[in-house]
């Protein structure tokens, strides 16, 4: 035993195991990628060319439009084109960095490309998955949002929206008064003001760079400081500050299901997919209707989220909340510190988000995971107070995530300071911690790519009836967890039907066939009134349960059984009558 | 931006497609009906004509034609110097297919202001202070219909779905079986159908009356066959979401009619880009088959509150006031005003304009069939008793054949391949919808009239009582009042709740050593009620050696206006 342990830890070179699941040793991935930081809109792209020059065959890649400033909104298509082409199989789409900060969707997306193409060819559970199941993936839905936050000043929180001009102080002019970086640091951090025995705030007395805020009391107790917001000033002249930034609307409030204007919702622009981003990836989606799985990475907070976005919309189906529920467990025992939750009433609000748009607008499983959360900073308990993340970043970080306050004259608030957590702190991880994060979602993505439909017919019984009459008795089942048509996508009509159908071949005559009622009275079937060779069915077929049809064919010849539907695989069985 | 209009002219009739035939009218008409290629040169030539004051816009391109898509366009009409927030009024005509004659209307009013700068005083006072966009036909894919080999009235040109729930699209579309060039209905003896002849006129189907012994005759099925052998003839057509039906407000999720999602029709998106690019428009009318100006209403309370966020449909009671007033006024120029349709207005471009722009918008139904004795005094063929008995379509019938329209096709016996012998006809297509020629002239005449009326009405900022006051010590006080010289307010109670509609911007213009003491170098007003809404700004500022100090009031919509205040010493 222990000779054999010695062995695998002597491995040289020529001995190195293949693929990469996950384990520290032996192991070497084809396409070495750095998983401690994270990657411009240009490299994550380049990175993504990596893989497809190592994987031409898997990997494939469109251009499904172009941003607002004309930068490429990029989709990457992984197959295995051994076992069919991408149309023909049930598809997971994957997307992040709607929200243009957001970033580390993009590299969740990568990794997750990436080990499905490490370990295509070693890995039993790979293999099999890609036999069934092709990936769409988009590693940022707003390209110029991502190319900004990376390039340009901003804070952990800007660059959110896309760059299309909005005139949002209605003055006539657009994006006249975006924030600023006062002292030329290349940050964008906080301005605090010492106003002694008016302001709001006090000096942490253990560590003067935080601010604690002063509790509302009768004592008359006040703070020596106030906070004044980000580093900005009134470039308008309006006596408003950074009142109108670039863009300022919301990608992930411009999606067709349950849009509201901006009166009611803001930030989804005039009309629904009024972004040009939006649009190309709402246009793919409409035209691939084997999308059966959808995630849609953001940040931050550590969320399993799922819709509905509103409370007006009421309840999902009892049969979809149950795959929805079983998904979202899943995940969270996958990803600890995260919360399997429900968007309107666990977080807030949202019409028209895309997640929710994907289940009720399209009638496909779906959900929204905020990628990191402070709390992974410490110990499960520990709450992480401001106090808290200026020790972290002292202790584990060197203090490199913060800018030193420093004296600034402001021109309209006087003599301020100038100081804060730089743009990679608060929403997105530490570089040490990264991989984790992104192991663990895409492995979450598996699974929810796992559970696409696949249907399995049982061997056919043939009942002889007499005077060269037969019935064929055939039970389709489906192996996973997602339905191959929603209780949503039945409910509204989404897509097209399921169809179970029978080429009778030779001499063989088809007389009639439906859908049978009883597992023990085969008499109870009901008949199809027009064409019984191709039975439609508008509920899907769902784990567990079982459809079963009964046809009456004449003669003798090959009868060909085939199930085809939108988001499985077409399947079919043969049966011979002598 | 003004374009060229005689270059362009040139580049549009080179671009024309070949004119097919079909019953299309000479476009010397008044208010003709014109297939789209003809109306695009009747809109070039008219551009041609009045280089001055007529310039045509692209609104969009329409799903394609049978060739290549067919353009969308506006006729802009103003006089003198655009720009300055001149206010505009858009008329929109044909959003929903067959409403194809209100093109017509739509063209001649714009002739007629084009031709009636020079001579007609009112309509010289209208163009020199207003513009004018005319959408005459923004739905050219349904349109076409009118006017192809085989007519038919045609609502759906947009997205397909499977209608009948066989996984197959569009295979059972209505067509023409008995090759008479229309695609009408076909009525089918069963015993258990619920029509029979109306005796006063036996080509008109009413609904058998049960509950006095009556049997049906008759069943009504479209014009089709039953292509995908499913029973049911022509229920699944190529073409299911319609353009009126697409317009974000109110939009219908997962109908087939509503479309995928809220503007993924070209037209509904174009015409929607057309509204956002032009924040000129103050008013909107709408020419089409839903009226609405007889029953305005009281609308909502200004202050109805939102149910899980979404604020109630309809008009508030102060923009229901203003609506109620111009159709007042419409009905005094016009007539009939047209009374709300049952149907819902979900997705429409008219609730659009209202419920997500705030603009004030008027759905007009320029014109319905006569029935009542008012309407056409003199020519009344029964008394009250008998017209009782006589169904609507029988009068409808009599009326039009009084004016001499062929509107029946009267039932031809047909052998229908799956339903066995049928009679195939019924009224021809349009045929309730389209006034007789005679009528257009006269409909043109009234809408232009009530148009000429609509320009003084328009909300127009002026500056009041623009004063300096010395305060000694080098301080004045300097103090204005913007003021809407008209009627309508800057901007109506609801869009100011969306907030789609800017405000007037006031800025102070300080000569180079002027110092601002006290007040906004720029402020917004949002409101300003009509019939002499007014506010009051005041500045204080230092050094008024230097000179005098300007006020400027833009708006988008409602004018331009400057004032100086002080003198120059």
């Amino acid at each position: 035993m222990i000779a054999i342990l010695l062995t695998c830890l002597t491995l040289s070179q020529d001995e190195v195991q293949t693929g990469f699941p996950g384990l520290p040793i032996g192991h070497e991935p084809r396409v070495e990628i750095h998983w401690n930081r994270f990657y411009d809109l240009e490299e994550l792209y380049a990175q993504f060319d990596r893989l497809q020059q190592a994987w031409p065959e898997h990997l494939s890649s469109q251009r499904l439009g172009y941003s607002t400033e004309n930068r490429e909104l990029r989709l990457y298509v992984l197959n295995d084109p051994a076992t069919g082409p991408p149309e023909k199989k049930p598809a997971m789409w994957i997307d992040g960095n709607v929200h243009g900060n957001e970033v580390q969707g993009g590299e969740a997306v990568l990794y997750t490309a990436w080990y499905l193409l490490e370990n295509k060819g070693h890995n039993a559970r790979v293999d099999e998955l890609l036999e069934r199941v092709v990936f769409y993936l988009v590693p940022s839905v707003n390209p110029d949002g991502r190319a900004h936050w990376f390039a340009d000043v901003h804070s952990s929180s800007s660059a959110r929206s896309g760059y299309m001009p909005v005139d949002d102080d209605r003055d006539g002019v657009a994006d006249e008064d975006p924030p600023n970086d006062l002292d030329g640091d290349g940050h964008r951090t906080q301005m605090r003001k010492y106003l002694p025995g008016e302001g709001t705030h006090r000096l942490d007395p253990d560590d003067p760079r935080v601010m604690v805020r002063v509790p509302e009391n009768d004592r008359g107790i006040r703070g020596d400081w106030v906070l004044l917001g980000r580093e900005g000033i009134d470039d308008d002249g309006d006596g408003r500050i950074d009142e109108d930034g670039p863009g300022r609307y919301d990608m992930n409030r411009a999606w067709p299901s349950l849009w509201q204007p901006w009166h009611v919702q803001r930030g989804g622009g005039p009309y629904p997919l009024y972004w040009p981003e939006t649009r190309a990836v709402a246009g793919f989606l409409l035209s691939h209707p084997n999308v059966a799985a959808v995630q849609s990475f953001h940040n931050a907070g550590g969320m399993i989220l799922r819709g509905p976005g509103t409370e007006s919309f009421g309840g999902y189906p009892a049969g979809d909340l149950r795959v929805f529920d079983q998904l979202g467990e899943e995940g969270e025992r996958m990803l600890p510190f995260y919360r399997y939750l429900v968007l309107w009433k666990d977080l807030y609000t949202v019409f028209g988000g895309f997640a929710t748009w994907a289940y009720e607008g399209l009638g496909v499983i779906s959900f929204t995971n905020e990628l990191w959360t402070g709390k992974r900073r410490f110990g499960d308990e520990e709450r992480v107070d401001a106090a808290g993340r200026q020790w972290f970043d002292d202790h584990l970080l060197s203090g490199a995530g913060f800018v030193e306050w420093k004296p600034y004259e402001h021109p309209l608030y006087g003599a301020i300071e100038i100081g804060g957590f730089r743009k990679d702190v608060g929403r997105i991880p530490p570089s040490f911690l990264i991989e984790e994060m992104l192991h663990r979602n895409a492995m979450f993505c598996l699974a929810h790519a796992e559970a696409c439909p696949q249907v399995l017919i049982e061997d056919p019984v043939v009942t002889d009836l007499g005077s060269g009459v037969h019935a064929i008795d055939v039970v389709f089942r489906n192996l996973r967890a997602i339905p191959t048509r929603t209780e949503r996508a039945s409910q509204q009509a989404i897509g097209l039907p399921d169809r179970y159908m029978l080429d009778p071949r030779r001499g063989l005559k088809l007389l009639a066939g439906g859908f049978r009622q009883d597992r023990y009275r085969p008499e109870q079937v009901e008949l199809a009134e027009e064409e019984p060779g191709r039975l439609l069915r508008e509920e899907g077929l769902v784990k567990g349960d079982e459809v079963r049809v009964r046809w009456f064919v004449r003669g003798t010849g090959r009868a060909v059984i085939l199930w085809q539907g939108e988001k499985a695989r077409d399947v079919h069985a043969v049966v011979d009558i002598e | 931006m003004p374009i060229p209009s005689l270059a362009l002219a040139g580049i549009l009739l080179a671009a024309t497609p070949a004119l097919q035939d079909g019953p299309e009218e000479p476009d010397s008409a008044r208010a003709p009906l014109l297939s789209h290629a003809k109306l695009r040169r009747a809109l070039a030539r008219l551009v041609a004509e009045h280089p001055t004051l007529a310039t045509l816009l692209g609104v969009g391109l329409s799903r394609a034609g049978d060739d290549e898509p067919l353009r969308i366009e506006a006729v802009r009409l103003a006089a003198g110097e655009l720009g300055g927030g001149r206010p505009a009024i858009l008329i929109v005509a044909n959003v929903e297919g067959p409403t194809v004659y209100t093109s017509g209307i739509a063209l001649d009013v714009a002739r007629r202001l084009a031709s009636g700068y020079e001579s007609d005083e009112r309509v010289r006072a209208l163009l020199d202070s207003t513009t004018v966009y005319v959408v005459s036909r923004v739905n050219p894919a349904a349109a076409e219909a009118r006017f192809a080999a085989t007519v038919s009235e045609r609502r759906a040109t947009g997205e397909d779905a499977d209608t009948d729930r066989d996984a197959r699209l569009g295979e059972d579309p209505p067509q023409d079986v008995n090759g008479d060039g229309y695609v009408s209905v076909m009525r089918v003896p069963d015993p258990e159908g619920c029509w029979v002849e109306e005796p006063a006129d036996p080509r008109i189907l009413v609904e058998a009356r049960r509950e006095r012994g009556e049997r049906g005759r008759w069943r009504l099925e479209p014009e089709g066959l039953d292509s995908d052998g499913d029973g049911e003839v022509a229920e699944d057509a190529p073409f299911d979401a319609e353009v009126d039906r697409n317009f974000p407000a109110g939009f219908e999720e997962h109908s087939p009619r509503s479309g995928p999602f809220a503007t993924c029709e070209p037209e509904a998106r174009a015409l929607c880009e057309f509204v956002l690019g032009h924040p000129d428009v103050q008013l909107v009318l709408v020419y089409g088959e839903r009226g609405g100006l007889a029953d305005v209403g009281e609308g909502i309370p200004d202050d109805a509150s939102d149910e899980n966020r979404i604020p109630p449909a309809g008009l508030r009671h102060s923009d229901a006031l203003l609506v109620a007033e111009l159709a007042r006024r419409y009905g005094e120029v016009v007539g009939d005003g047209g009374e709300s349709q049952p149907e819902e207005d979900a997705g429409t471009f008219a609730r659009w304009c209202y419920e997500h722009r705030g603009l004030l918008t008027l759905a007009i139904q320029p014109w319905t069939i006569p029935l009542d004795d008012d309407a056409d005094p003199g020519e009344g063929e029964a008394g009250d008793e008998e017209q009782e008995r006589v169904s609507t379509d029988a009068r409808r019938l009599a009326w039009l054949e009084q004016q001499g329209v062929d509107a029946h096709l009267g039932w031809t016996p047909f052998e229908h391949p799956t339903l066995g012998p049928v009679e195939i006809g019924g009224f021809r297509p349009y045929a309730l919808l389209e006034p007789p020629p005679a009528e257009r002239a006269r409909i043109a005449d009234r809408q232009l009239e009530f148009l000429l009326g609509l320009g003084e009405l328009l909300a127009r900022v002026d500056l009041e009582e623009v004063a300096w006051r010395d305060l000694g010590g080098g301080l004045a006080e300097v103090s204005a009042t913007v003021v809407n010289r008209g009627h309508l307010p800057l901007t109506s109670t609801w869009g100011q709740r969306t907030r789609t509609v800017r405000p007037a911007k006031v800025s102070l213009r300080l000569g180079s050593t002027v110092e601002l003491v006290a007040g906004e170098a720029v402020q917004l007003v949002e409101e300003l009620p009509g019939l002499g809404g007014r506010q009051e700004l005041r500045w204080l500022v230092r050094n008024p050696t230097a000179g005098g100090v300007g006020v400027l009031v833009e708006t988008d919509h409602a004018g331009t206006v400057r004032a100086v205040a002080g003198e120059s010493r």
